[in-house]
């Protein structure tokens, strides 16, 4: 006993010291720890929605239909309350909170909005609201991370990370598909492929879906059947499931941001009555087509079983839209991610079933509710990457991939053309948010070298030549440092000042490298970022810029006011600076 | 060790973490480590967090087998009263607890076949299959789906794999034995796709397995009629007449089997024993038809080199017949020149006239010989003459056959 209370106690008198693991350690450390946890809360958030929809809406003795009906608009008021009066840091999306825990709090996600979204999530979805718990599982996992970071000390950087490291564990369990999390993260969040990073998205998404699978089984979030690709004049249908995917996408956003404003301009007393409204809404809905109830996990799965024909198909997925446009507008805890995944694929079995009769392809419905379920995704949250992925994983089939990719890249495309701006974007806009969007900053043209240089060798003088010309040329030129040629493929520079103090000191007469020194330059490249060449432009005024082919011969030259000309910035600075434009700023 | 601590705003080193910098007033700071102690309680949280997270989902788990099994037995009970549509409602809500059970999926499957849905049937099967390529029931409802469709090669392949797979023990159990049954099915589609050779092996392959069987072994007797294998067939029927002398069928297949052995002899005295137990036109023709061939054999044993000899006039004779029928089929009727023969066969015939001619020959059976090669000769160059002509002279054809073989 005595060793052991010996141990005990030293153990003890450390872990009040010393710290255990250094930073880069203790991030990956936590990026599994952030994964089991995510994992564990996760699955008892699918537990609790499932004992709940037990209860309510799938009693196996089920009450009166009236009863029935208004299951949703209870658990909709009800999760409304508690977001108002306990928890408000439960409010909005999981995608939006933590792209500004990234962005705006240093990787702050309070915990309040993890038990927030649990429960209020738990009463929406479970009493059979439209909604989806893939969301606020991204949202809780990027509240878990966010508490665990805190916890270990993280430096203002990893804590940045962290969030989305969190958010990838919650989908990931959610969705039970590691490598659409890490897409989705890496697409939608982080909007960059970051390799620091992306090793531990890699790390905390596995070990979430490992806890997943550990406690509810490998199956898959659907079951998928064996996807055959017959003919290619089959594509036709698949491009046509993408433009509608597409379209509607862009209509639901339209419709749901416009309704989700329109709410918003009513009194917070009266919002409070608007979740209960759309549960009712919901309810009377569910009573005709109890298919378009909760997340509708298992019609999809229908669906790809050839369980329904393509008019019920299209109803289903037309009321759902409807239903969870509705839903998101009133603010009804929720995630999205279900059901575009719902109506997605019953837009594309519809299509495809419709298809079927008008001219005989393959007879089954099931592959193009299966394509069809990316379409509505990569419209409404332009991922289309994590959208081609997502069905990939779920099919596990490399047949599908063609017209996986021939739909979802048509759903984006149509649903750009139509609507510029993603869902989260927007209701992010409503919610005072002005978050980057992945888009956007894919889209932002980056500056090269060569979109900035001075071509030709005009600042570059032979070693031998007279100071006084070599000053001569830099005068000619404007610039304000030359290169001078040392040897064959090595370049040294001068400034101008330099040159002169050569002159005024009488040795005007003598050649460069013997009345001055020129110290060694640093080459550039026509293929490199402005901003990574303008980190050696404060060491160096002059950049020789070199051939990648051949790096001895020299193409042309970079300075500071070459950047400065790029990007427009000499011109409005003279501008500004003149007389007549200093006098209407005074006078302004 | 001391552990350090930085202002996560200004970065200045501070000494106690949680309190406001003293330099930057900011209130965001944190230190830079983390104590082993922090390590600990994280760690005991994860396992009380898996502890509870363990009993939940195991309460979940249960919850659900319950509810599945509470639906597939509402649906079972369904099925045997024959609603269909509501059992599968039932086994889909099984499915929704249960999704891996594989009795629940077949059941599922059953009540969508019995429903006639057929596309989701078909789903629901080949995803099973998935799992369990061996399975009996699986394969066979796939065969069955198959046919259906009109896809015959799978259909056999499904069958097949169904005869050879595994079938739970209450249905292995069953009086009749689901296997046959399936085998069974198999000879049907063979036999309605015209696979005369895949049928009578799975015909042999029943037989074998229920050698008593009298029904499969007529069906593989006449199978084996039916694909020009007499030698087999008659066999068959020995073995079913040595249990059943009486078997009128099997008497009229062994005297068929005989006949298209060219054992007239024995295919006349089993067309009798039939007709001794029934009458019926078609077995009086074949007697009638038995009568004149072996009338018209020359090479019949037991018979005089004279009897021979004028047999084989007769063939000869009978065949010339034939062949100048052939040539003017409208016979006297006929105005105009007749269409020339080829010079081989007016040769030929010349030769069978020249025979014909000589009256008072002795006989020998050097000439018997000689008289079955001319008309033997006759017959196979009248072919390209003949053909087309409707003429027939079916002992004649049946005795130089014979003599052929």
């Amino acid at each position: 006993m005595k060793p052991l209370r010996e141990i005990l106690a030293k153990l003890l008198a450390m872990s009040r010291t010393s710290p255990v693991l250094d930073e880069p350690q203790r991030f990956v450390l936590l990026s599994i720890v952030i994964g089991i946890f995510s994992g564990l809360v996760v699955v008892c958030f699918h537990v609790s929605i499932e004992f709940l929809n037990w209860i309510t809406i799938a009693s196996l003795h089920p009450p009166s239909k009236w009863i029935l009906m208004l299951w949703p608009a209870v658990g909709g008021f009800v999760a409304y309350m508690v977001i108002k009066y306990i928890v408000p840091t439960a409010r909005g999306t999981g995608v939006n909170y933590t792209k500004t825990a990234v962005y705006a709090s240093d990787g702050y996600v309070p915990f309040s909005s993890v038990l927030g979204k649990f429960s209020t999530c738990t009463l929406s979805i479970g009493t059979g609201n439209p909604m989806g718990p893939e969301d606020p599982a991204l949202q809780m996992g990027a509240g878990i991370a966010s508490l665990l970071g805190r916890i270990f000390h993280l430096t203002r950087d990893h804590m940045r990370l962290i969030a989305p490291i969190g958010a990838a564990a919650g989908i990931g369990a959610a969705f039970n598909t590691p490598i659409t999390a890490v897409l989705f993260v890496m697409e939608e969040v982080v909007s960059a492929w970051n390799a620091g990073v992306l090793g531990s998205i890699v790390l905390a998404s596995v070990s979430a879906v490992i806890v997943n699978r550990w406690f509810l089984g490998d199956d898959p979030l659907y079951r998928v059947p064996g996807f055959e690709f017959g003919d290619y004049s089959e594509l036709i249908v698949y491009a046509a499931i993408g433009i509608a995917g597409g379209a509607l996408s862009a209509l639901f956003t339209r419709h749901a941001i416009t309704l989700r404003g329109f709410f918003l301009s009513f009194t917070e007393r009266r919002r409070i009555w608007l979740p209960a409204a759309a549960g009712l809404a919901v309810g009377i809905v569910g009573l005709y087509a109890p298919e378009t109830l909760g997340a509708g996990y298992e019609v999809v799965d229908g669906a790809l079983h050839d369980r329904f024909g393509w008019e019920p198909l299209l109803m289903f997925g037309v009321l759902k839209l409807l239903t969870t446009a509705l839903c998101f507008s009133c603010g009804t805890p929720g995630g999205l991610f279900a059901p575009t995944l719902f109506i997605g694929a019953m837009v594309g079995g519809g299509i495809g079933g419709l298809a079927n009769e008008i001219w005989p392809l393959s007879g089954s419905i099931g592959p193009f509710a299966l394509v069809g379920i990316g379409t509505f995704f990569a419209g409404v949250f332009r991922a289309p990457m994590t959208s081609v992925f997502m069905v990939f994983e779920l099919s596990a089939s490399y047949q599908i991939i063609l017209p996986v990719m021939v739909a979802n890249t048509i759903a984006t495309l149509v649903s750009r053309r139509l609507q510029h701006e993603s869902v989260f974007q927007l209701a992010g806009y409503q919610d005072g948010l002005d978050l980057p969007s992945a888009e956007e900053q894919r889209e932002t043209p980056v500056m090269h070298v060569e979109d900035a240089m001075r071509r030709g060798r005009g600042l570059v003088v032979p070693k031998e030549m007279m100071v006084r010309e070599a000053l001569a040329t830099v005068e000619q030129n404007g610039g304000q440092a030359l290169l001078v040629a040392v040897r064959h493929g090595r370049w040294g520079w001068v400034e101008r000042r330099d040159l002169e103090r050569a002159v005024e000191d009488g040795n005007g007469d003598k050649p460069i490298h013997q009345a001055l020194r020129p110290r060694p330059a640093v080459r550039t490249h026509p293929d490199v970022p402005l901003d990574q060449a303008l980190r050696k432009l404060a060491i160096y005024p002059l950049l020789p810029v070199a051939s990648r082919v051949n790096p001895s011969s020299m193409i042309g030259t970079l300075s500071l006011e070459d950047v400065h000309r790029a990007y427009g910035i000499s011109n409005r600075t003279a501008e500004r600076d003149s007389p007549a434009q200093s006098e209407k700023a005074t006078q302004a | 060790m001391q552990q350090r601590f930085t202002c996560q705003i200004c970065q200045n080193e501070i000494v106690r973490p949680g309190e406001e910098c003293p330099y930057c007033k900011s209130r965001s700071v944190i230190a830079e480590g983390a104590s082993p102690r922090i390590l600990v309680i994280v760690f005991a949280v994860m396992i009380g967090c898996f502890a509870l997270t363990t009993l939940l989902a195991g309460a979940f788990e249960q919850e659900r087998r319950d509810r599945g099994k509470e639906h597939f037995e509402s649906a079972n009970s369904l099925m045997t009263e024959g609603n269909f549509d509501e059992a599968i409602e039932h086994y889909r809500d099984a499915l929704l607890y249960s999704r891996t059970e594989t009795s629940y999926q077949l059941g599922l499957a059953n009540a969508l076949f019995a429903a006639k849905e057929f596309p989701e049937t078909e789903h629901r099967l080949v995803q099973l299959r998935g799992f369990d390529p061996t399975s009996g029931i699986v394969n066979y409802r796939l065969a069955q789906l198959a046919h259906r469709g009109g896809r015959i090669d799978e259909s056999v392949a499904y069958y097949r794999t169904a005869v050879y797979g595994h079938w739970d023990d209450a249905t292995e159990a069953t009086g009749d034995g689901i296997r046959v049954r399936v085998r069974l099915e198999l000879i049907d589609l063979l036999e309605e796709s015209g696979r005369d050779r895949e049928l009578a092996v799975a015909l042999q392959e029943l037989t074998e397995i229920d050698p008593n069987n009298r029904e499969f072994r007529h069906r593989y007797a006449a199978k084996l009629l039916d694909i020009q294998a007499p030698e087999k067939a008659s066999e068959n029927y020995s073995m079913l007449l040595n249990s059943d002398p009486r078997d009128r069928v099997a008497l009229l297949g062994r005297a068929e089997a005989e006949f298209r052995l060219g054992n007239y002899l024995t295919a006349r005295t089993h067309y009798n024993r039939a007709q001794a137990l029934g009458t019926d036109p078609a077995t009086s023709e074949r007697i009638a038809l038995c009568n004149r061939v072996i009338e018209l054999d020359p090479t019949r044993r037991g018979i005089s080199v004279a009897e021979r000899y004028r047999r084989s006039r007769v063939l000869v004779d009978r065949t010339r017949s034939f062949v100048m029928d052939c040539q003017n089929p409208l016979g006297d009727g006929f105005v105009g020149p007749l269409p020339p023969l080829p010079s081989d066969l007016r040769s030929a015939l010349d030769a069978a006239e020249g025979v014909l001619r000589q009256t008072r020959d002795s006989p020998s059976d050097e000439k018997v010989e000689t008289n079955i090669l001319l008309a033997e000769e006759l017959w196979d160059r009248s072919t390209s003459l003949c053909e087309g002509s409707g003429g027939t002279d079916e002992p004649l054809g049946l005795v130089l056959a014979k003599l052929a073989r």
